[in-house]
């Protein structure tokens, strides 16, 4: 199977399988980050969309010095984070999707009110403090990792994902 | 170590990320530091606590809209290879018309310079270099940034990266 990397070498030749193929492996992730960070769907998709348009626009100038998630992720929480500060939303709270169909009703309901709790919580977050916590949280990536993607130092995550555990442990104490 | 250090250290101590000294070190202040046990309680809290909130899953169709949106990109990519070489392509044109054709692109080609040379002397409807590095830099894309401004890789770079908005 070809690399991520490998992938991008042909996207940069034109080839539009090897970028269907690097959007089925990747979307996930770029949709949880989005998906977690806006907490609003089509927000998530339209940045989502953004973000893998920008690197399949400017594929004939990559270069395989770093790995293709780490490239992914940085474009993603720019576009965010970016977005955001644009923006200045108002924070509506959206309904998330029910968990399983095989919940009984009165456990969905608790799920969906724990969603917007914690959407709640992470929206009282500044922008780069959200997004550290959600590439952390949602996404699992390690501390060196966010700070490649954010452009910042490893201290700097450490700080960033040090406050928002305070924030959110005040905002959250009732779980 | 210090409360306030071990704190800040708690979040790579939990995910195994620290080197065997840091570890050992943080370890060493839990052991003795009844507070900063208790937000180490309440930082795996928090992590079980943040993991109950739903990701729905991808919409339907989402690869789709992308690789239509991809594909129109890229055909907006071929365009301007047509403008670069006009007669490709193009066999109906007698050679009577292809010189009629020529004739005509080298008076606009160059009213087209003329113009492009009033206006970069005059600068006020160029994007300035430095704003198109920064951009260029806030997504990583520091090589971006080294296309020479007026080449058409510039160009290019300009179309595909202005479609945020400014
Ligand atoms: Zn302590």
């Amino acid at each position: 199977m070809a690399s991520d990397e490998e992938l991008m070498q042909k996207v940069a030749e034109g080839k539009l399988d090897a970028f269907g193929d690097l959007v089925r492996r990747h979307e996930a992730s770029a949709w949880r980050i989005a998906y977690h960070y806006v907490s609003d769907r089509a927000e998530a998709e339209d940045l989502a969309q953004e973000a893998f348009l920008k690197i399949f626009n400017t594929a004939s100038r990559y270069r395989p010095s770093a790995r293709f998630t780490t490239y992914l992720y940085r474009v993603i929480a720019n576009l965010c984070v970016d977005h955001h500060r644009k923006k200045s939303p108002r924070y509506i709270a959206e309904i998330p999707p029910r968990e399983s169909q095989d919940d009984a009703p009165d456990k969905q309901l608790l799920s969906g009110e724990r969603s917007i709790t914690i959407q709640g919580a992470l929206h009282e977050l500044p922008d780069r403090q959200r997004m550290a916590t959600v590439l952390r949280y949602y996404e699992d990536l390690s501390l060196s990792d966010i700070a490649e993607a954010m452009d910042t130092s490893y201290k700097a995550v450490e700080r960033l994902l040090a406050r928002a555990r305070k924030s959110l442990e005040t905002s959250l104490s009732d779980f | 170590m210090n409360c306030k250090k071990t704190q800040r250290k708690l979040e790579a101590y939990q995910g195994g990320e620290l080197s065997r000294e840091a570890h050992a070190r943080v370890e060493h202040h839990l052991a003795s530091c009844a507070e900063c046990s208790r937000e180490l309680e309440h930082a795996e809290h928090l992590r079980v606590t943040l993991a109950r909130r739903v990701t729905p899953p991808v919409p339907d169709g989402f690869r789709h809209r992308l690789m239509e949106r991809a594909r129109r990109e890229s055909e907006k990519e071929v365009g301007i290879g047509k403008i670069l070489h006009p007669f490709r392509g193009s066999p109906v044109l007698s050679s009577r018309m292809r010189m009629a054709v020529a004739a005509g692109m080298i008076v606009a080609t160059g009213i087209g310079v003329l113009v492009g040379v009033g206006l970069w002397n005059g600068g006020e409807s160029s994007r300035r270099p430095t704003d198109q590095a920064a951009e260029a830099g806030d997504y990583g894309l520091d090589y971006l940034a080294g296309t020479p401004e007026g080449s058409v890789a510039n160009a290019y770079v300009r179309l595909t990266s202005t479609d945020q908005g400014e």
